[in-house]
């Protein structure tokens, strides 16, 4: 039952008319200070005071007939009414959400696939799990270290570019003509020769960068 | 072996309507571009959110677009693109000290649209056209949808009161609304079709080297 209770809450909040949504917030407030209070805490984020206010404070001001005032202020009262609503609504979608999805663990999610036809998914998951981290530095590096040269690449032979830098990853690294194990996805780029490229106007033929890459290999293996 | 309908029992299909079988070197293949797609949303989307840059929604389906065409060059099994899309979102779920939805619905949605597209048109550049396209149409839209579903439709309401008032004040005709979405739409589709045009042409010289080397 308590797997489902964020299920039925959403679905109650979607269907629920507008004059019943603050006693149904206070209930989701008290149902959750008492279960997990850190669900609770979630409506202090700053991004939901900021749109909270806006639907509250500003909207009324902007949207509407305004039909009352407070302080010579005019305001809609319709639109305030449907701002608190639409506040209260995101209340307690987002309560219900972040309690959903701290139910959530990695178990359950690969289930989750499985039971959606993905069969494959923890074995495939498992090898990107330990492909992660070799990728994530190489493209830190990618990111942070010798970013004009990269651009430059990227500039002007795209195509050539990105086309070597996915051989560099999907070869095995036993392959003959693979990278040794140390050697990154970063390094694969880095070592291609703008001027050898540019040279190269016809592709498909072997060129110098290649031989420099096989003798570098072959170093690398002695 | 392969995709196929569970069409044997009505119990079978509610349990799993569409199963995946992939070969070792694709199960490989699909495991690495899974890992390229989570690396990308981990270290670039992190990095874009943090210095909060503008579009940068628009950045990574790009990049998403790239991923997906390439990944489908090479992995040409039907539901493929949706076990990548299950395992960069799960990356990106885990890396995030605790799930969270939004992130993991658009990965997942972005590689399912990818794949309607493949399935529907082929493995060919029409179809990965179509893919970047819908791809980016889906990102345009996801910000509207995620509001709709937090705030309800009523948002969409003050929205269109909005935009009228605004352009009562500029004396702008109304229409322009519906130009102006109309045009982001067709942008974001056209950006798509690009990322999807280089994407392919990225897959095919992959190959091609690849073909070389063997």
């Amino acid at each position: 039952m308590k797997r489902f209770t964020p299920l039925i809450l959403i679905g109650v909040t979607i269907v629920l008319p507008r004059e019943l949504l603050p006693a149904a917030c206070a209930l989701t407030i008290a149902l959750f200070w008492c279960v997990d209070r850190s669900v609770v805490f979630r409506l202090k984020h700053a991004s939901f005071l900021i749109m909270a206010g806006l639907l509250i404070v500003v909207q009324p001001l902007l949207v509407g007939e305004p039909d009352a005032s407070v302080l010579v202020i005019r305001y809609s009262t319709a639109a305030l009414k449907n701002g608190i609503a639409m506040t209260l609504r995101a209340a307690i979608v987002m309560m219900t959400f972040g309690s959903l999805m701290r139910q959530l663990k990695g178990s359950s999610v690969t289930r989750v696939w499985e039971r959606v036809g993905l069969q494959d998914f923890p074995s495939v998951f498992s090898h990107a799990h330990t492909q992660l981290p070799r990728m994530k530095s190489s493209l830190q590096q990618l990111v942070r270290t010798d970013w004009k040269k990269n651009c430059r690449l990227l500039v002007h032979h795209p195509v050539e570019l990105c086309a070597r830098g996915l051989v560099g990853l999907l070869r095995p690294p036993h392959h003959p003509t693979s990278h040794s194990h140390n050697e990154t996805y970063y390094e694969t780029l880095t070592h291609i020769d703008i001027n050898t490229l540019d040279a190269r106007s016809g592709r498909g033929q072997s060129t110098r960068h290649d031989e420099d890459v096989q003798s570098r290999r072959g170093g690398s293996h002695c | 072996m392969g995709f196929f309908i569970y069409t044997q029992s009505t119990d079978a299909m509610v349990k799993s309507f569409v199963r995946i079988e992939l070969t070792q070197q694709e199960s490989i293949h699909a495991a690495i571009f899974g890992a390229l797609w989570g690396a990308i949303e981990i270290v670039i989307g992190t990095a874009l959110h943090a210095a909060r840059v503008p579009f940068r929604g628009i950045v990574l389906s790009l990049l998403a677009v790239l991923v997906l065409v390439c990944a489908k060059a090479f992995v040409r099994r039907k539901g493929s693109l949706l076990l990548i899309g299950a395992v960069a979102a799960t990356l990106k779920g885990l890396s995030m000290g605790g799930f969270v939805l939004t992130p993991m619905l658009a990965i997942f949605v972005e590689a399912s649209v990818a794949e309607i597209a493949f399935a529907l048109f082929g493995v060919r550049r029409f179809a990965a056209l179509i893919a970047g396209s819908l791809a980016l149409l889906y990102t345009f839209s996801h910000g509207l949808l995620a509001q709709g579903i937090l705030f309800g439709t009523d948002i969409y309401l003050v929205y269109f009161d909005l935009f009228q008032r605004v352009l009562g004040a500029l004396d702008v005709p109304q229409m322009s609304l519906l130009a102006l979405l109309g045009g982001l739409a067709f942008v974001h589709a056209a950006l798509g079709v690009v990322a999807a045009l280089f994407a392919w042409s990225v897959a095919q010289r992959a190959k091609t080297l690849i073909e070389e080397t063997a």
